[in-house]
């Protein structure tokens, strides 16, 4: 407020008196215990104003009932508004898609350990909908400007403290206003809970600050039960203390883990996939070196992330926006320093219990009983939609169908303006004396300090590596920080914005959904979805899914665990009492949709075919669904071997350059150098022989288990040959015919297309055309990094030229670092349309700076437009190179402004330049075009230059000097190196 | 007018307009008549007269109240007495 200025004072800065004076702190009405509470009364209550509040308002609304939106936030504030995957939907304009294809991989997904994004990521892609990366916040705008057309009370900054219960149905909510402290009771005939997820339990989240479960919380101190608390979503690499995800993608690109000690770690424990096994593996992976002692930090509780091996040029290009994030949170710059990661917090699959209508159950005698007037909808809501585990980009379209199933439920059950129940005149005592007592709390303890104890104890006890005795001792400790709640201290004894209370409150509401949390993953005994115990590996069902069903009885619900958790509490002593729900089977529609058995023993299609595409089959045949996880899990090792092999076949493939084209790659100008080198070669040569037959051993095992497997698996063929061809390979490197080797790994190549098309037929746990794109990124990478290893010519260039038909890489292309520095002295055109319509493709025009053009028709690189007959052209090569000849390539375009006739390319001459500013320069040559012969030519050099050159100028001479012909050409320069690039 | 209307400040006259409209919009919900009587009794008593910049805020405050107060949603207030407060040391 304002600083009171007294007579004869000054006022210091620093020594700011936020009140009026001593004289009015301390009056009886601030330390009064009598608080004023206001009495609200409306049709609806939405507790939290993110995606599912704003859906479920928006919805009652439009229905004409009065609505107040509680929420200790601004709506657009929400953690919402920070997805960016998308929402999921099968509207099948992409490809063909129904929505029974998007229930069945929902399905699986919750059973079977969390799958990589990299893995999951295309395969979701044409389901997915989305705003570029700001799905939700999109989303989130949308709907808060829809329900700002209508009459939709907000209440913005209010925090919700209790629910408030009458004979078992819900009346409303308790509210603080925070601005000003004062507390406001909303009596109403439904409430519906949308408070989001509890990540904040953890030390590790990628969720807001604010996401402290208040919702869950609530429900708990009424009495009711959550479900399924211990289903927690992790992601391996979230930014240490500020949880950002750094995409998975980052290892793909050939980032890896390093622990304390410098040591690669994913190498011990998946020593084929490595940095790239499952999410599942590498987040346990990361918190077992950390519990063994092989953290890095301080704390020693987090590992790093290595990316700085990777060519900065690759960071930039591929991982812009990782290099930003890492600066922006971490301080990281990642050209030169590891990022610390540890694995994060995602998603809560847990929540207040409810059906499909998005009431509030409990189960009582075997029966579920609704809650009346009290619904959930959003991460805080568990209708077990994401069973144990949540498929990506699923948790938009969570809060947008049950936001709106809240709202459709009380619009058929409820007429606005209807009567509502009496609360009794002390209801809300409970919550005000709560209050009291945090506000006055006068303890040993800080409230930051308290909870950081939390949640490091639930980051080290519950988080991805659960064992029996790590869990035990987490509810120990996480008892202890309970008890230590009656010892808290705030410092704030005020009720305007006393945000040291209402943290406070925040962390008690954390403390209940952590304890639940972690008694629940006590109790639960064995393995499912996201709930991986290190001493229950196995699923536990009431029969074995992978036999037979015949001849196998069930088992009581008492002696297995596909069934729901559901956690109540005694607040005052933190004691969780567990009950357990039986799974809903059925849809609601059977006959519409039928539901997705647990998993299935397997009768094969008569076709054979896995995945029938036409949309009158049912359901995706379920004959994959046997034994998903492990199914999966040997497509992973598989995986991993794939991988491995082609990291060696890319090496074999730079050793095999390096030694066909001594000259044009040898980095080592002197003999004796080139001597020790082809020694070293050599070396590394039969080392790589060794690595190809140990990984032609594990290729083998796999096959084995494959084959074991009952499964028929339609890739195994294509497997055996692309072993063949492996043996084939290790011989010849034996050999030393390098010649051969390049043709083999062509038709290596195109034996792994030929594999990944056919195994796209069938959809196995992980999508097939996701399987293509982390290879294809692979052997992106691979070709970038493995001649990068001793020189960086363009070699992304490379690749797309193929070496050119010279076997030397083309120094003038753009790609690869190549530029068009002058146009001096040649007419151009002044107008881009008409430009582009005699060429048809765009075209660098009259412009003080070249333009960047990708048309995907030509190879990504800039045109220039020449008006007239000659012209010239300055290209700055991507290296200082010795030039030995020259590519004029011709695109035949029939087109010219007069009507239709060939481009007639003539003659041109080339000229070493000293630098962009030399005219005259080196004379290299004088070449004519042959008419009749191919449209690329190459020439070689007649004056080969003595040093290398790095500007090259091309004079053009098209059409035999008639004005109107049009010609398009592509200048390719090739040369020797001479010295090691510094 | 009165003699005494007239000898008031303007931050007078706004603090008893606000009061008169304070009551006013006070009269059919149950709990703010009192309320805001005694809370005007209460601060006319505390605050000195020459503190302006309190008695602006204070303004502010009563014309969020009558805000509050006119709202067809609100119902009445009621006084609620915390328990088990913690013994200041």
């Amino acid at each position: 407020m304002y600083p009171r200025l007294t007579k004869g004072r000054v006022a210091v800065a620093g020594n700011r008196k936020l009140h009026f004076g001593k004289k009015y702190e301390a009056t009886a009405s601030q330390l009064s215990k009598d608080y004023n509470v206001v009495d609200h009364t409306y049709d609806a209550v939405v507790v939290g104003a993110g995606g599912a509040g704003l859906r479920a308002a928006f919805g009652l609304v439009a229905e004409g009932f009065k609505t107040a939106v509680i929420t200790k936030l601004f709506p657009t504030r929400s953690h919402t508004v920070a997805a960016q995957g998308g929402i999921n939907a099968a509207l099948g304009n992409m490809e063909e898609d129904d929505w029974k294809w998007h229930m069945y991989d929902t399905v699986k997904v919750s059973r079977k350990p969390p799958v990589s994004d990299f893995i999951r990521k295309g395969g979701q892609a044409h389901r997915c909908c989305a705003v570029a990366d700001r799905t939700g916040h999109s989303l989130l705008h949308t709907l808060y400007g829809q329900s700002l057309k209508y009459d939709c009370n907000y209440f913005v900054e209010y925090f919700a403290l209790d629910l408030l219960m009458e004979d078992g149905e819900c009346r409303g909510v308790i509210a603080l206003c925070m601005e000003d402290g004062s507390i406001h009771r909303f009596r109403s005939k439904n409430t519906i809970l949308a408070t989001g997820g509890y990540g904040r339990a953890y030390f590790s989240c990628t969720s807001a600050h604010t996401c402290t479960g208040d919702g869950t919380a609530m429900a708990t101190r009424a009495g009711l039960p959550n479900e399924d608390l211990e289903f927690v979503q992790f992601h391996p690499t979230g930014i240490y203390g500020a949880g950002c995800l750094i995409t998975e993608g980052c290892r793909g690109e050939g980032g890896f883990l390093i622990n304390s000690e410098g040591e690669r770690f994913m190498e011990r424990y998946a020593p084929v996939a490595k940095d790239l096994a499952s999410r599942d593996v590498v987040s346990r992976s990361m918190t077992i070196e950390i519990r063994e002692g092989r953290g890095v930090g301080p704390r020693k509780d987090h590992v790093y992330l290595q990316l700085h091996h990777l060519p900065p040029d690759q960071l930039a290009a591929r991982l812009p926006g990782i290099s930003e994030t890492a600066m922006i949170f971490a301080g990281v710059d990642v050209t030169k320093e590891p990022i610390p990661v540890l694995p994060t917090v995602h998603y809560n699959m847990g929540g207040v219990p409810t059906n499909w209508k998005g009431q509030v159950i409990t189960h009582e005698n075997g029966k579920d009983k609704v809650v009346r007037g009290l619904y959930a909808a959003g991460e805080a809501g568990c209708a077990s939609v994401h069973g144990a585990n949540r498929l990506g980009a699923n948790s938009l379209l969570d809060l947008v169908i049950f936001g709106r199933a809240c709202a459709h439920a009380i619009s058929q059950e409820n007429k606005p303006g209807e009567k509502i129940g009496d609360l009794s005149p002390n209801a809300g005592e409970a919550s005000v004396s709560n209050m009291d007592k945090l506000r006055f709390a006068n303890g040993a303890i800080p409230t930051a300090a308290l909870r950081l104890e939390l949640q490091l104890a639930m980051q080290n006890h519950a988080a991805v590596f659960r064992t029996g005795d790590v869990l035990k001792e987490g509810v120990v400790q996480v008892s202890k920080a309970y008890g230590k709640m009656k010892d808290l201290k705030v410092s704030d004894r005020g009720l305007c914005w006393n945000t040291d209370l209402v943290e406070t409150l925040e962390l008690q509401n954390l403390m209940i959904n952590a304890m639940q949390t972690i008694v629940s993953a006590e109790a639960r005994k064995e393995s499912r979805g996201a709930h991986a115990r290190e001493d229950f590996k196995d699923r536990v069902d009431e029969i074995d899914y992978s036999k037979s069903k015949e001849g196998q009885k069930p088992k009581p619900i008492e002696q297995h665990w596909r069934k729901h958790t559901l956690s109540t509490q005694d607040v005052e002593t933190g004691q969780v009492t567990l009950k357990y729900r039986p799974v809903i089977d059925v849809t609601l529609d059977e006959a519409e949709c039928a539901h997705v058995p647990p998993a299935i023993q397997s009768p094969v299609s008569p076709s054979g075919v896995l995945r029938d595409a036409t949309p009158e089959r049912s359901l995706p045949n379920p004959s994959l669904d046997r034994n998903s996880d492990d199914e999966h899990m040997g497509f992973k090792d598989y995986l991993g071997a794939f991988f491995t092999v082609f990291a060696i076949v890319g090496s074999a493939a730079a050793y095999m350059y390096n030694t066909a084209h001594p000259n044009a790659l040898h980095p080592f100008p002197k003999r004796t150098d080139a001597l020790s080198s082809a020694e070293d070669l050599r070396a590394q040569m039969s080392s790589l022989k060794s690595q190809l037959y140990e990984q032609l051993a594990k290729w083998d095992e796999i096959q084995k288990q494959r084959e074991a497997s009952s499964e028929q698996f339609s890739g195994s063929l294509c497997c055996k040959e692309l072993r063949a061809d492996i043996s084939e390979l290790i011989s010849r490197v034996g050999d030393h015919d390098l010649t051969s080797i390049a043709k083999e790994l062509n038709d290596l190549k195109v034996a792994h297309d030929d594999f990944r098309y056919k195994s796209s037929e069938q959809s196995c746990g992980v999508k097939l055309e996701d399987l293509e794109n982390v290879v294809e990124s692979k052997i992106k990478s691979l070709k970038i990094s493995q001649p990068v290893a001793s020189y960086d010519v363009g070699s992304s260039g490379n690749a797309a030229y193929d070496y050119d038909k010279t076997g030397k890489p083309d120094y003038a292309l753009e790609s690869a670092g190549g530029s068009i520095v002058n146009t001096r002295c040649t007419e151009t055109y002044r107008n881009s349309y008409s430009v582009n319509k005699i060429f048809g493709i765009p075209v660098w025009w009259w412009r003080p700076k070249p333009r960047e053009v990708l048309n995907p028709d030509m190879t990504p690189g800039r045109c220039w437009a020449m008006s007239g007959t000659s012209g010239s052209l300055v290209i700055r090569l991507s290296m200082p190179v010795i030039v030995t000849s020259v590519t004029y390539e011709h695109i035949p375009v029939q087109i010219s402004v007069i009507g239709n006739i060939d481009s007639a390319p003539r003659a041109f001459s080339v000229h070493a330049l000293r630098s962009d500013r030399d005219f005259e320069g080196a004379h290299l040559g004088n070449f004519e075009f042959d008419k009749n012969g191919q449209p690329w030519q190459t020439f070689n050099v007649v004056n080969v230059p003595a040093r290398p050159v790095e500007f090259v100028e091309f004079k053009i001479l098209s059409n035999w000097g008639h004005p109107d012909y049009t010609c398009l050409y592509r200048l390719r320069v090739h040369g020797d190196l001479t010295m090691r690039p510094s | 007018m009165t003699r005494d209307a007239r000898m008031r400040s303007g931050l007078q006259r706004q603090v008893l307009s606000v009061y008169k409209r304070s009551l006013r919009a006070a009269k059919n919900k149950p709990g703010f008549y009192e309320n805001v009587r005694s809370e005007f009794r209460r601060n006319a008593a505390a605050v000195a007269k020459q503190d302006v910049m309190h008695i602006e805020h204070l303004l502010r405050k009563a014309e969020k109240k009558i805000k509050l107060m006119t709202d067809e949603f609100v119902q009445s207030v009621r006084t609620v007495r915390a328990t088990d407060r913690p013994e200041s040391k």
